[in-house]
């Protein structure tokens, strides 16, 4: 029996994520202001890009691996930790990256041209990844009934509670819904398909 | 059997057509800006904005809305700190001020987290100053003001006010967590 790193991508971007709170628990960090933290200003979006700036395009990407406390981690990766390697596996370590990278981006360019406070965290990719999912069994020609369903659940849900006082941005969860939705739609039929076809020859076990 | 598409953009425009029926992205826009996980009120006079380059943004709160109620699933409310601004004073009768520039600004407020913007204005009060002629419209509340400051760079020095206009706004400033 030995470890293995089964799935690189997911589990490269859950050790970073962690190593990033885990620096700013470390060395004292107030949830009140962020910008004091020693990782956090490097790991989150400022609400304005400076186009000189090549921190603020690095933000684009890393600010999905900031995070604000304990809780808000555990919260995003219980759930990436969950689907992620399966996802990994179905996709591949590159498109699983290539699309986490195209959601990440995009949310931060579109909050940032919303609105002018800074954001953090990964439930944009959380969101992405679930209703990816939910494109496991996806056939070509065919609409997946849990996709509907997924996406009444989940992104119903989080419309509803754009509307409420909290800080919590559902306009990146409902982002990466959609980014996760497309690359659905885009990219599941050929691999399912395909992966369909390998799996419907069970191997032969001589011992049966 | 329903279409691909139709199956596909339905939930797109259900989610469309809710973001519509609740106003729109304007109102989206709004409350999104109150998720800041701090954020300062701001008393500004006369509508005059100085407050560095930050936008003005609509409170949405009634006259008197707790502000715990506003603030409770922000994770900081301990340290929210509410600023007060007295600015760009030339419009008012003591129009002296504005010869030298001069841009007053009150010590912040460190207010708990169950006081309300009533008692925000009852603070305000108690430095001096007389605060009448509550109106809210298009979620920005204003008072007229009147009375007295301390001056905060010459002590002992007053400044005074007579019915200037007070607009109170939440500003963003903070972060929202994804």
């Amino acid at each position: 029996m030995k470890l293995t790193y089964n799935a690189p991508v997911v589990l490269t971007f859950s050790l970073i994520s962690t190593l990033v709170l885990l620096v700013d628990t470390v060395t004292g960090c107030s949830e009140a202001n962020f910008m004091d933290c020693t990782l956090k200003p490097y790991f989150m979006t400022r609400g304005v890009f400076d186009f000189g700036n090549p921190m603020d395009y690095f933000r684009l990407v890393s600010s999905t691996m900031g995070h604000a406390n304990w809780a808000h981690l555990l919260g995003n990766f219980s759930i990436i930790l969950l689907i992620g390697p399966m996802l990994e596996e179905k996709f591949g370590s590159l498109s699983l990256l290539f699309m986490m990278v195209v959601t990440a981006i995009i949310t931060a360019i579109l909050d940032i041209m919303f609105w002018d406070h800074g954001g953090l965290g990964a439930s944009g990719i959380v969101f992405m990844m679930i209703l990816l999912s939910s494109f496991t069994n996806f056939k070509s020609g065919t609409i997946p009934l849990t996709f509907i369903l997924v996406v009444i659940l989940f992104i119903g849900q989080e419309v509803v509670r754009a509307f409420q006082d909290d800080n919590i941005s559902q306009f990146a969860h409902i982002l990466g819904g959609i980014f996760g939705a497309i690359f659905g739609f885009i990219s599941g039929p050929k691999q399912v398909s395909t992966q369909t076809a390998t799996q419907s020859k069970p191997p032969v076990n001589p011992q049966l | 059997m329903m279409n691909k598409k139709v199956l596909f953009f339905l939930p797109l425009a259900l989610l469309a057509a809710m973001l519509w029926l609740t106003d729109g992205l304007d109102a989206f826009a709004h409350q999104k800006v109150r998720k800041a996980d701090t954020a300062r009120l701001l008393v500004d006079i006369s509508g005059q904005a100085t407050m560095d380059d930050m936008d003005w943004v609509c409170v949405q709160d009634t006259l008197g809305h707790h502000v715990q109620e506003v603030i409770e699933n922000r994770k900081s409310t301990r340290n929210l700190q509410f600023g007060v601004d007295v600015a760009n004073l030339s419009d008012t009768p003591e129009g002296h001020l504005a010869d030298t520039g001069f841009h007053l600004k009150m010590d912040f407020i460190q207010i708990g987290i169950d006081q309300n913007i009533l008692e925000i204005f009852a603070e305000l009060e108690q430095r001096g100053l007389q605060i009448s002629a509550f109106s809210e419209e298009n979620g920005v509340l204003t008072a007229s003001l009147s009375g007295s400051l301390a001056h905060p760079q010459h002590p002992g020095e007053r400044v005074a006010l007579s019915n200037t206009q007070v607009r109170v706004k939440w500003t963003p400033y903070g972060q929202t967590w994804a």
